[in-house]
């Protein structure tokens, strides 16, 4: 047993009504930068859709994540052949059409005009070139699906859906979306990390955070390649690549990320997990079916006194294992089974886990064509969801529909017994039996319905104190890191010996 | 003299049982009553500018908003000892609205909603009015006064106030007409209740006495489509303007952030069989227009619109990437407001007839959501 500590996220999808708070609290405080607007280091999506960059989920053209080798598993885009082949031209990444080409308006046109026959008008221009522009394209170009015919409908996540399945997805009476927010997993098992042929990008021991060292990146660009999610990102004006950082400055603090902290919807909740990492690359390499429970059985109970001691012997702080104890992301992944990995089949092993949606495979239409609003068929059955089941798993479970089918019918039997408990118009009897379907009682449903909609920011957000007195960095002299700004600085490349 | 309706809160709200116009002959024209009120109102040109920077007196004769007042002349003294913030007006002296900051403050020191006294004094006239015990509601925030710093340095829960129909005792969240329903207050419409029925002859007539469905008017009786002829491949629409996703109303709109997380621009969303039908793809160039105006921009094509439908959500500033419209000779193109127009329904103009009674923003001509028509079509060349 290998115990480490890792902060870990959830998502709860049912709560997300696609602002974009998150995306433009990390847009103005990390990425307003020259090189970096088109980056987006935490983004929403609307699925179905190709999403931030188009169709990044398509590792048939970007080669990101891992794949199964055996009883092990390789990187899908990088190695040494695969890098030296790759060296001069690496054509698995994205290029800033996939992405979008940023740009901005000519304001000042607005004031300083020519007098002529018309209104002046500013327009746009781009933030890379400076020329007018009509935009194409954008970091949330298919919101609530727009352009559906090219975006929603080339949804890599379609590929095991019948046609008929795809069709009725599109039919105005029964089509539905969901959003999806985006940033860095932070994965227990990070390609970028293993691509990364300089060495410049690193997991943090205290709490798994990855980073890239702006020092060391060489600009190799692996990492953007390698990472499934395409959240690494390369600026072109520093020369360096660049990620989430999950405001480590902020966490430190004992404050959560930005992206967190502003979520309107409360859909995000941050907290400590402890996992053994003995188990990690058996679980990378597990069959397809299997990747979520070997990755959930990873994470370890904090409550357990061998694991506490293991904790401990590792170095892992008495505060950091309270935090675990309290640990919001435990209950929700672990001890209500409600979480889950986006992708795993991408096999980094995700720390970022999402609720998937249930309302809208609720509400659907029946054979008159008009929407069931009867109190009998009100809450409708998982398997008439107009979200196929396929899709779903395609995203959550590595295709494993009924990981995907227990989930949900947790979260109706919740709904059921909060309905039963608070207006008390459906039979008693029903709420009971839903309950006992998801093997849940009366105790955890109301836990969960408590830690679903009414949480407190200090529920949501359980974060450690960062114990920065015993990190590594600390045993270095200061003076050797004298000078340096962080992001916004710039590093030519030396060429040569 | 100001011509001004017969406004909500005023004696003459309950004026007009009957449909008569006195233009016609059929009654006396009394200001107020059987017509709209004039009113004297002195107002001297050169001092506009003096008036907007500073709070005038007529403060002190109280401040009302849905028929709840209350005193507050004592407060707007109290403004005029800060020395620091006042204006002097030939010789006069007035509190200071000229920095942003003093018409916040102002604001907040006479809004029953950040000023706890004046919110216990709102609760107390209310009892006068209705005969209810209802100053126990406001009892525990009197003392509570909310400034600009005090919001800049954190977020505030605002006191309860009669002016709005929620209780916020214990922490309530707000929810509108708990006050109605828990403490009795009648609601302020001529029965005291809600009420789906409309005894009254004008709505009577229009057949809008009960909220009953009845059919859109047909394109042509707008009289929108008279003169407008397509140049290209073009189809009646009908258009519908909602509330956006990217802004509110026209605010934020023209902001990057907004701009890059939306399409750059409010673009007119098409059903997928329209757009193929005009031959138009996603992200091409549009012209949406009618008789009343025209809005050039891009196409968004959907599964989500239904045939026969567009949107534009409301409100486009033309600011920014508005190219000139080729339908109209190369002039720039107009916004969302450019191709409705207002449809006055005449039982809007019913009147002096308790909750039917103008009051802006409240009860008056309402916006054209949904009963325009517009032609749609792909437009050739795009200028700027």
């Amino acid at each position: 047993m290998d115990i480490r500590s890792q902060i870990s996220m959830v998502f709860h999808l049912d709560k997300c009504i696609g602002c974009h708070t998150c995306s433009i609290a990390c847009k103005n405080i990390w990425t307003d930068r020259k090189g970096a607007e088109y980056m987006w280091w935490n983004n929403v999506e609307t699925k179905p859709g190709t999403g931030y960059p188009s169709k990044w989920e398509d590792q048939d053209t970007y080669k990101g994540g891992w794949e199964k080798k055996g009883n092990s598993i390789s990187l899908k885009g990088a190695g040494k052949f695969k890098g030296m082949k790759s060296l001069f031209h690496n054509s698995n990444m994205p290029v800033i059409d996939d992405y979008y080409e940023p740009w901005t308006y000519k304001y000042e046109n607005l004031f300083e005009a020519k007098e002529g026959d018309d209104q002046p008008i500013a327009r746009p221009v781009s933030l890379i070139t400076g020329e007018y522009i009509t935009p194409k394209s954008g970091p949330n170009w298919d919101d609530d699906l727009a352009g559906s015919e090219d975006y929603a409908k080339n949804d890599v996540n379609f590929k095991n859906l019948s046609p008929a399945e795809q069709e009725a997805m599109f039919q105005l009476e029964r089509m539905t979306l969901h959003y999806l927010p985006r940033m860095c997993n932070h994965c227990l098992n990070p390609a970028c990390v293993a691509a990364c042929p300089s060495g410049a990008i690193y997991k943090r021991g205290e709490d798994g955070v990855v980073l890239i060292n702006q020092k060391k990146c060489r600009a190799w660009r692996m990492c953007v390649t390698a990472c499934p999610y395409k959240k690494s990102y390369y600026n072109w004006n520093t020369g360096k690549s660049e990620k989430c950082v999950l405001c480590y400055p902020r966490l430190e603090a004992g404050q959560a990320p930005a992206c967190h902290h502003s979520c309107v919807g409360r859909i995000r909740y941050i907290g400590v997990m402890l996992y053994d990492a003995d188990k990690i690359e058996a679980a990378a390499a597990s069959n397809d079916e299997d990747l979520v429970q070997n990755q959930l059985d990873i994470y370890v109970d904090p409550n357990d006194p061998r694991v506490i001691a293991a904790a401990k012997e590792n170095g892992i702080h008495d505060s950091t294992i309270e935090c675990a104890q309290k640990s919001p992301v435990y209950k929700f992944v672990k001890e209500w089974g409600l979480a889950l990995p986006l992708h795993p089949e991408f096999r980094t092993l995700p720390n970022l886990f999402y609720v998937p949606p249930l309302l809208p495979t609720m509400a659907f239409v029946n054979e008159e064509g008009t929407y069931e609003t009867t109190s009998e068929n009100f809450w409708g059955a998982i398997e008439k969801s107009r979200l196929p089941m396929g899709y779903m798993a395609s995203l959550f479970s590595a295709g494993n529909e009924e990981t995907i089918k227990t989930v949900l019918k947790k979260l109706m039997a919740v709904r059921l017994h909060r309905r039963e408990e608070t207006v008390g118009d459906l039979p008693k009897e029903e709420a009971m039996g839903a309950m006992k379907d998801a093997v849940m009682d009366k105790e955890m449903a109301d836990a969960i319905f408590r830690l679903t909609s009414l949480p407190l920011f200090d529920q949501r957000f359980v974060i450690p104190p960062a114990h920065r007195e015993e990190a590594m960095e600390m045993l270095e002299s200061t003076a050797d890191v004298k000078g340096n700004s962080g992001f916004g600085f710039k590093e030519p490349p030396v060429r040569g010996l | 003299m100001v011509n001004v309706p017969i406004l909500h809160d005023s004696a003459g709200e309950v004026s007009q049982t009957e449909v008569k116009d006195w233009s016609k002959g059929e009654c006396e024209p009394i200001p107020g009553k059987t017509m709209h009120d004039m009113v004297i109102v002195d107002r001297d040109y050169t001092k506009i500018y003096d008036k907007f920077i500073s709070l005038g007196p007529n403060v002190r004769n109280g401040l009302a908003a849905h028929g709840n007042g209350y005193q507050c002349a004592d407060f707007y003294e109290k403004m005029l000892d800060d020395k620091d913030h006042l204006q002097v007006v030939d010789g006069k002296v007035y509190p200071s609205l000229c920095e942003d900051e003093e018409a916040a403050n102002a604001v907040l020191y006479l809004s029953s909603l950040t000023n706890g006294e004046l919110s216990h004094r709102a609760y107390q006239n209310a009892e006068k009015r209705t005969g209810l015990k209802l100053a126990d509601i406001s009892e525990g925030a009197k003392d509570v006064r909310i400034n600009y710093k005090d919001l800049q340095a954190k977020i505030h829960r605002y006191n309860q106030s009669p002016v709005w129909s929620g209780l916020m005792n214990d922490d309530r969240a707000y929810s509108a007409f708990t006050y109605n329903v828990e403490r009795l207050v009648p609601w302020r419409t001529l029965t005291g209740r809600q009420h789906f029925y409309l005894d009254h002859e004008g709505y009577i007539k229009f057949g809008e006495h009960l909220p009953t469905y009845k059919p859109s008017p047909r394109p042509e009786a707008y009289g929108e489509l008279r003169k407008s002829v397509a140049t290209g491949r073009a189809k009646v629409l009908n258009v519908l303007t909602p509330h956006g996703k990217w802004h509110i109303h026209s605010t934020y709109g023209d902001t990057l952030r907004m701009l890059t997380l939306s399409r750059g621009m409010e673009p007119c969303w098409l059903s997928v069989e329209d757009a193929a039908e005009l031959g138009i793809q996603d992200n091409d160039w549009v012209e949406v227009f009618n008789d009343n105006g025209v809005y050039s921009t891009r196409a968004c094509v959907s599964a989500r619109i239904p045939k026969g439908v567009c949107f534009v959500y409301h409100a486009v500033e033309r600011t920014y990437s508005t190219p000139k419209s080729q339908i109209r000779g190369g002039k720039r193109s107009g916004m969302n407001n450019s191709f409705t127009r207002v449809h006055l329904k005449p039982n809007l103009m019913v009147g002096g007839y308790g909750q039917f009674t103008y009051h802006f923003n409240y009860w008056g001509p309402v916006g054209v959501n949904r009963d325009t028509h517009v032609l749609v079509q792909k437009m050739e060349k795009v200028e700027f």
